[in-house]
């Protein structure tokens, strides 16, 4: 039962960091930089609970501000760029996060023991939910109470006008503009809510494992990150989540075949993205289902 | 197609995600433990021959008719699972070996930044209902980074002391070498072992016998690529090189220093890369290269293991993996000692009276000589061990020992 439990908790928090590609992904942006506001919203909730022995709540409605906050500042530098140029800026906002972590040293002696970011060596004992006696389920239960408000918020955006103007943006930033949708804002917006969602993911992340360091938000998350809504469609917040779910599982299922695993990893993504070129639920998918949902809604003929 | 798609998909994912048979354990004749190491990526060579020696030991064992428990024979099963060096996926293999294959212990993990997270979910405070951390026990073979068996009473190590390494390594430098009188420094930024080990035991010793050092260059863990480092180097024109490096970007670099004619008079080299990867990757280009390790093959009981585990698996027999080997010899004469009940119910109660075992085991046997585990109570290196250490060189393509103890010399 554990296991599934880490699992799925460790699903959880992928989700976040997909949904947050996501909402960066609707407005016709590709970040490769998540990782760093997922490492912001790590640190700062771990240096909150850890350091200051604050609350978990508050530690992590810190983290995510802080990585909003940031969001918001990240996004108006990239509003220059677009495409292949604004993935390169935006991993190089990542690759700065991760080089300050490689770098901040902010400790002090807590019980004994020496916590806090201690530059290369990472940051220790994030002990707070193990010392408070939460079991895992519990926060399991934590973890995929944010997950299911994020993505109830995320669905709401997209049935929202606002959640029109992201689409607008994304289908034809010049025709938007000409419709009277301020771009400058929905581009900013997406990358302060994308900021948000890492973050709370970092956030959850780090009280989960006890310890971050600089290495585990480097490449390889930003493109699992990126990899989420892609392999899971863009058409719908669905797509990130089945992403998510998706390759994590798959991780799990191979992990039997040791060093042959990778080769399969590569192979099943390869043969989803020939198949399913634009996500397992894309625009048409969603579309049927939409429609499907509709004509059992209707009243019958007969009736 | 797509069904086939799919169909592999989902046999795949029960496959994989099927737990353990829960009905083994005594009833069944068997011990279950457990390996977690990094089995595939840049590491996979050093965690391959960590699960090829436990095997060893695994299979000797058996084949002299298992583990004595409650009077009765058993034979020892083990869990082995692939990390890749990633801790979210140590993470989640520490749960599935606790609580899935309900193993009595686990060897591993091979990288310690796997091990920070790993130690960090287990248990703090033994006895306390109140502390929901993991209570599973580990006797890790090859995470060395310094101090990581403190995170948790339920963590304990047979890994070198790297700070007492380097500062032999370096006080044996400067007795045969003193017109040696500068260093200049590569290290891996993005690796906790190579991190901590310039930091927290090389550049410590370094500074100790007076060495001036002239340059600290940096890649990452998979670079391939040295140009640039190189250059800086061969301007410092230092006397010993200090490679804080693993064998993966040790070979790639020291090619580099070659093409570029980077002329150092010594290389002293990381613990991890006393192995025989390094010899075969790097060829003549680490000729001379000089690392304190915890075992080399110099005695008969010392070669013999090595030949019989490179015969059987294929495994190198280094500071690593060997004592993934003596671990599960040690825990084998621990279980038979503590007289443990092996049931699924039981098994907490089991892990307990283990690590207790282990926490006041004081010397036991390995391969090279006695091997001492300090206990809950040492203030500085709690549940790790001490033990030899030799001083290896590369000559003519094999180790060679530079140094050794006199008690060893004697065997």
């Amino acid at each position: 039962m554990d296991y599934y439990v880490a699992v799925l908790s460790i699903m959880g928090v992928h989700i976040l960091l997909g949904l947050s590609v996501y909402l960066v992904a609707i407005t016709g942006q590709l970040s490769f930089g998540q990782q760093g506001f997922y490492a912001i919203g790590a640190y700062v909730a771990g240096v909150c609970t850890a350091l200051w022995g604050t609350h978990l709540v508050p530690a992590l409605l810190l983290g995510m501000t802080a990585a909003g906050l940031i969001g918001f500042l990240v996004g108006f530098p990239t509003l220059r760029v677009k495409g292949l140029y604004l993935g390169i800026a935006t991993f190089g906002f990542g690759e700065i996060v991760r080089l300050a972590f490689l770098n901040i040293k902010y400790t002090k002696m807590v019980g004994g023991k020496l916590v806090g970011p201690n530059g290369a060596e990472g940051f220790r004992h994030v002990s707070y939910i193990y010392d408070r006696g939460f079991t895992q389920v519990q926060y399991l239960a934590v973890i995929y109470a944010a997950v299911i408000v994020v993505a109830g918020l995320v669905h709401l955006l997209e049935r929202s006008k606002l959640g029109a103007k992201f689409r607008a943006v994304e289908e034809d930033e010049m025709a938007a503009a000409m419709a009277g949708i301020n771009v400058t804002a929905v581009k900013v917006m997406a990358f302060t809510s994308g900021g948000f969602v890492a973050g709370l993911g970092g956030a959850l992340f780090v009280h989960y494992s006890t310890y971050v360091d600089h290495d585990m938000v480097a490449l390889p998350l930003a493109v699992a990150s990126v990899t989420y809504p892609m392999l899971g469609g863009l058409g719908s917040f669905w797509g990130p989540i089945l992403g998510a779910a998706f390759l994590i599982f798959l991780t799990e299922g191979l992990r039997f075949l040791q060093e042959f695993r990778l080769v399969i990893y590569g192979a099943l993504i390869i043969l989803t993205m020939i198949f399913r070129p634009r996500g397992i639920i894309d625009e048409a998918v969603m579309m049927r289902i939409r429609s499907l949902v509709r004509r059992k809604g209707a009243p019958s003929p007969a009736a | 197609m797509k069904k086939i798609v799919v169909s592999s998909v989902t046999l795949f994912w029960l496959l994989g995600l099927a737990p353990g048979g829960a009905g083994a354990f005594q009833e069944e004749g068997t011990l279950r433990i457990g390996g977690m190491w990094a089995l595939s990526g840049p590491a996979a060579y050093i965690g391959s021959s960590s699960k090829g020696l436990s095997a060893l030991a695994v299979d000797e064992i058996n084949e002299a008719g298992g583990v004595m428990v409650q009077g009765k024979r058993v034979k020892i099963v083990q869990s082995v699972y692939d990390d890749a060096c990633k801790a979210e996926e140590g993470l989640t293999v520490v749960r599935r070996l606790a609580d899935s294959d309900k193993v009595l212990f686990s060897l591993g993990p091979t990288c310690s930044s796997v091990a920070e997270p790993v130690f960090g979910i287990l248990q703090k405070r033994l006895g306390d209902a109140t502390d929901t951390g993991l209570q599973f026990l580990f006797f890790t073979d090859t995470a060395i980074k310094f101090g990581l068996a403190k995170i948790s009473p339920w963590a304990f190590r047979n890994v070198g002391n790297e700070p007492a390494m380097f500062d032999l390594a370096f006080k044996l430098v400067k007795e045969k070498y003193p017109e040696l009188k500068t260093v200049a420094v590569a290290y891996e930024s993005d690796f906790a072992h190579s991190v901590s080990t310039w930091k927290g035991a090389t550049e410590p010793a370094v500074k100790k016998y007076g060495y001036e050092v002239l340059d600290v260059v940096e890649w990452r863990f998979e670079d391939t690529e040295f140009g640039a480092q190189a250059a800086k180097l061969r301007k410092t024109n230092a006397d010993i090189l200090v490679m804080m490096t693993h064998t993966f970007t040790t070979c790639g670099a020291v090619k580099e220093f070659k093409r570029q004619r980077v002329k150092a008079k010594l290389m002293v080299g990381i613990t991890s890369a006393a192995s025989t990867e390094t010899l075969v990757g790097c060829g003549q280009a680490v000729e001379g290269l000089i690392i304190p390790t915890n075992f080399a093959a110099i005695s008969p009981k010392a070669k013999a293991l090595a030949d019989k585990a490179w015969a059987k698996y294929k495994a190198d027999s280094n500071l690593h993996s060997v004592p993934a080997y003596e671990n599960v010899h040690a825990i084998r004469g621990i279980v038979e000692k503590v007289g443990i009940k092996n049931e699924p119910a039981t098994l907490l109660e089991d892990r307990r009276k283990v690590r207790d075992a282990l926490a006041g085991l004081g010397t036991f046997q390995g391969v090279l000589g006695p091997i001492k585990m300090n206990g809950d109570d040492d203030p500085v290196k709690p549940r790790d061990v001490d033990k030899a250490i030799i001083l290896v060189q590369a000559k003519g393509g094999q180790w060679t020992v530079f140094w050794q103890p006199p008690e060893l010399e004697k065997k």
